[in-house]
């Protein structure tokens, strides 16, 4: 195995760049290096003012998204030396707008976030003394939608959001389920008001590279289906059983 | 210069702000509130938390043994009127987080599951699989989304501005433009965090640089125990990568290279089969972090390619009980060790983990001074002690949080707005001083990283878990050496948008601040208790230390030492004993 | 040079490319699998004219079969045949990206939830062919 890889990241400033273009560093090719260490190898010895977001380094905290080959990745999470012997491109989030070298534009997707009411919502006005019972078999119903580190890497690999920044997106839609399914929760019905519009689950074209690419394996496009079959099944039931209330 | 006011202000978006900003809500609807954070709130530091937390609710559990266990645990430095109110209210505040939604881990019969703990002589920690930090966070900050906290995201906060010696808000940059905001806030709630980063090897994140300790360290307020420096004893060799006490409390073994368990001939009592409270690997963490480096010391350790290790054995757990209670550690150990735990050992050493230390206030959050109030590991009330607990920090956030909140909402009711006049004149300051200092720096030549890197090896090696009167002084004169340097270093980055090399020199300079002080409490501190360890003093000294460490920033910038007796209330200074006569 | 006004930086909006779907198998496949559906337009259009072709006796069914024959539409049918066959294979495979059913509280593979579609894709041409071929 050679000492050095060749990185080509990409690089943009607002100062100074119409648009994104690529440096080339040569970086050690250490064999329990992720993508991250050589890009913080970069900043701390070669070039001060590459930047990108980065925190936990243990693929929790959702930060370090991006690009590496053109596939989506955490770069805490991606060892260096898959990509020997190089050279290995590393670049931003795709569908959003690229505020410095690496770093994204996260407002759109703090706004979804937000809109589809993604909290415990108790209709009937009552909670128990103690805790909710809740058995482990009522867990394991949304236990999966619960995992998303908001990391981003299904807004980048969705062609929807690419074409129509509108849709909700994949992570939105995944927390929106992980409410309605949790069996503590009564809202069901208003985030399907917010969300069975066609900006919402219709927008989906069960592509299903949103789940291909999720380092959590939280399959946001299961979620989405399964909200479409639950939207569906409503609305049978809204003619055809128009006296039932939610 | 941009300004907006708010009543209360939180700086920090972890587990504790956004815990005190849904209290300052509920406690007084018509109180503005903003929360101000240098990363988005789920990127804070709580989201790496792994074991659970603790609260009293088995039937044959009390609130005066989590009480006994959690003040033995920190060798009676803790002030026993605040771990009484915290073991009260951490039951009520982890029913309010499931209300909210928190998925926590369930017995079969849908009823909240709890395991046992290190320190802890019944079960009663609280855990969403091994991922419990991750599932509070979320929650919280899915919850908070309901209240009308306005979020300044990516936002960096570079002083507290203090007017008559009453804080009056902050001075911030937004970090996406460079632009600079003067807040005012007639309250503000410090939540960030930790310390970690002043040691080279550490669980914690990049962002747990003390930015909250040092901003209010430099506004006058003193901090308190900063010596007590907890090492994990199971933290991944290269990367640091915490291995949660959960591993041992389902039952793994500590070894060392021979295969025994080691921990035997440390008084933690004799090893069995199964995991037995407050014994052998349910040790406290500093006893057992200790352990490790005497092993280190007969030679018993393993030689690793980063240092030396022991291992902790989890095999004989198999894999269906690893999957579900332990599957995220499973994952770090195949991806960041290329090892599976089903099948093999997991290397493991101690590594710098938490800050009992913090920003000194009393029960409700409140530091001396007016209107700077603070909560979680940024603040040391002190419910920690010399040692903290596994699993206490997380109902430390809530409870402590919450009383933060509810404390500063009611100030805030009562006191005026700051005056604009004074504020944008600091702002302006502060401003220009940012241009001077970093932005438009020519010339320079030492690299962040050097100092950075050079200051955590003098920690590491002064400051570690068994330290000496010279070790200390040889770190404090190279430290000082150190930042002497820091005004000449070199900024690459001369761009306003997303300035990271101006925060990481920003940052490097709390950790210089924050390295200060631990050193000139560690070197008073003539004692050794809990974490802090003097091989030149080797016994606890409780006529003359049973005493918090207080240091406040002199006028030439560096630290002034003073001691604040502890507060006991029941439970008179004893011995601390764990294995089997515990 | 983007219009920069100091505190005001421009991001730079990226563009998904027209061919965006060429980037990745994946998109590839998916815009296949879509595109399969106008062949079974056409399948359908050719099923409702030989029924009609039936329908106007024997010689309009004659002169149908002979139109089936011809080298240009027996190419096309030949296409539209692995198209609907590619069409049927993802569609079935799309069932556990829709549902997730549970067994005694244990979720099945993506495989397990597939398999009934196929095996009854499998025996329902069966039938047909065993209808056709004794026909």
């Amino acid at each position: 195995m050679a000492d050095t890889i060749t990185v080509e990241v990409a690089r943009f400033s607002p100062d100074s760049d119409s648009a994104p273009h690529y440096q080339s560093y040569q970086v050690p090719l250490r064999k329990d290096w992720m993508i991250l260490d050589a890009l913080n190898y970069i900043k701390d010895h070669l070039d001060g003012s590459l930047t990108f977001r980065w925190s936990c380094r243990m693929g929790i905290c959702g930060s370090c998204g991006m690009t590496v080959n053109g596939r989506e990745r955490l770069t805490c999470e991606t060892l260096l030396t898959e990509f020997a012997p190089g050279p290995v491109r590393v670049g931003a989030l795709r569908n959003f707008p690229i505020a410095r070298d690496l770093v994204v534009d996260m407002s759109d997707f703090m706004e979804k976030l937000s809109m589809v009411k993604p909290w415990i919502v108790r209709k009937d006005g009552t909670e128990p003394v103690r805790e909710f019972i809740q058995t482990p078999e009522q867990l394991d119903n949304f236990k999966q939608y619960s995992l998303c580190i908001n990391c981003m890497l299904c807004y980048s690999a969705c062609p929807v959001y690419g074409i129509d920044p509108h849709f909700t997106g994949p992570a939105a839609l995944a927390l929106a389920e992980r409410y309605n399914l949790d069996s503590r929760d009564q809202g069901a019905g208003d985030r399907l008001d917010i969300l069975s519009q066609h900006d919402g689950i219709w927008d989906c074209t069960v592509i299903g590279e949103c789940s291909e690419v999720c380092p959590k394996h939280v399959d946001p496009s299961l979620a989405i289906q399964e909200f479409k079959l639950a939207a569906t099944k409503e609305w049978y039931k809204s003619f055809l059983m128009p006296w039932g209330g939610k | 210069m941009e300004t907006s006011s708010h009543d209360v202000l939180l700086v920090g978006g972890g587990g504790a702000a956004l815990r005190a900003a849904i209290a300052v809500c509920e406690a007084n609807p018509k109180l503005s509130v903003g929360m101000i954070s240098k990363v988005y709130p789920m990127r804070s530091h709580t989201v790496s938390a792994e074991g659970g937390a603790a609260a009293v609710i088995a039937d044959d559990d009390s609130l005066d043994e989590h009480a006994y266990d959690t003040i033995s645990g920190g060798d009676w430095l803790s002030d026993q009127d605040a771990v009484e109110i915290f073991v009260n209210n951490a039951p009520k505040e982890m029913l309010r987080l499931e209300h909210w939604g928190c998925p926590w881990s369930r017995t079969p019969e849908g009823r909240v599951a709890v395991r046992p703990f290190g320190g802890m002589k019944k079960m009663r920690t609280w855990f969403a699989a091994d991922k419990t930090g991750f599932h509070m966070l979320h929650t919280l900050f899915q919850t908070s989304l309901k209240y009308p906290i306005v979020r300044y995201d990516e936002t960096f906060v570079t002083k507290l501005l203090i007017e008559d010696g009453a804080v009056c808000g902050v001075v911030a940059i937004e970090l996406k433009s460079g632009k600079v905001r003067v807040i005012s806030g007639k309250a503000v709630i410090v939540g960030t965090g930790g310390c970690g980063r002043v040691f080279p090897y550490t669980t914690n994140a990049n962002i747990c640089t003390g930015d909250g300790m040092a901003l209010a360290y430099r506004a006058g307020a003193p901090l308190k125990d900063m010596e007590m420096v907890q090492y994990h004893p199971t933290g991944l060799p290269f990367t640091g990568i915490l291995i949660t006490e959960a591993t041992r409390a389902e039952g793994g073994y500590l070894v060392n290279k021979d295969g025994y368990r080691y921990l035997q001939d440390y008084n933690l009592g004799k090893p069995h089969a199964e995991p037995v409270f407050r014994s052998m690997e349910l040790g406290p963490r500093d006893r057992l972090s200790q352990a490790f480096v005497k092993e280190m010391e007969k030679g018993r350790t393993v030689k690793g390619p980063y240092g030396d290790v022991v291992y902790l054995d989890l095999r004989h757990l198999g894999e269906a009980k690893i999957d579900a209670k332990l599957p995220m550690v499973r994952e770090l150990c195949m991806k960041y060790e290329n090892i599976d735990p089903v099948k093999e050992m997991i290397p493991v050493r101690p590594v710098q983990h938490y800050m009992m230390g913090g920003i000194h206030t009393d029960v409700n959050g409140a530091t001396p001074v007016k209107g700077l109030y603070a909560a979680g590991e940024v603040a040391c009330v002190s419910l920690n002690g010399s040692n903290r607990l596994g699993s206490n920090s997380l109902g430390e956030l809530l409870v402590f949080g919450a009383r933060a909140g509810q404390a500063a909402a009611e100030y805030a009711a009562g006191a005026a707005m700051p005056g604009s006049n004074p504020i944008l004149a600091i702002g302006s300051d502060e401003e220009h001083r940012i241009e001077r200092d970093y932005l438009r720096k020519t010339g320079g030549s030492e690299r962040i990283s050097a100092l950075r890197e050079a200051m955590q090896k003098a920690m590491e090696e002064g400051a570690g878990i068994y330290r000496t009167r010279d070790s200390l002084n040889t770190a404090a004169k190279t430290v000082r050496e150190l930042r002497d340097r820091y005004s000449a270093i070199q900024i690459d980055d001369h761009s306003r948008t997303f300035n990271t090399q101006l925060t990481s020199a920003l940052e490097l300079g709390f950790l210089f601040d924050l390295a200060e002080t631990i050193l000139a409490s560690a070197i008073g501190r003539e004692e050794s208790r809990g974490a802090h360890q003097r091989l030149d003093f080797p016994d606890r000294d409780d006529k003359k230390f049973l005493a918090h460490s207080m240091v406040k920033q002199g006028g030439d910038g560096h630290p002034v030492l003073e001691y604040l007796p502890v507060t006991i209330t029941r439970w008179p200074p004893g011995k601390r004993v764990y294995g089997e006569q515990s | 040079m983007a219009v920069y006004s100091e505190f005001e930086p421009k991001p730079y909006r990226q563009q998904i490319a027209n061919l965006w779907w060429l980037e990745r198998m994946n998109y590839l496949k998916f815009i296949l699998r879509e595109f399969s559906s106008i062949f079974v337009a056409y399948f359908l259009l050719v099923t409702l004219c030989m029924l009609s072709a039936m329908a106007g006796g024997r010689e309009s069914y004659l002169a149908f079969r002979q139109w089936m024959a011809s080298p240009l539409i027996l190419l096309l049918n030949v296409i539209t045949l692995a198209f609907m066959v590619f069409h049927a294979y993802t569609w079935t495979l799309l069932v556990p990206r829709a549902m997730l059913p549970r067994w005694h509280g244990k979720a099945l593979t993506e495989k397990q939830t597939a398999l009934p579609g196929f095996v009854a894709w499998g025996l329902v041409s069966l039938i047909v062919a065993i209808i056709v071929i004794a026909a």
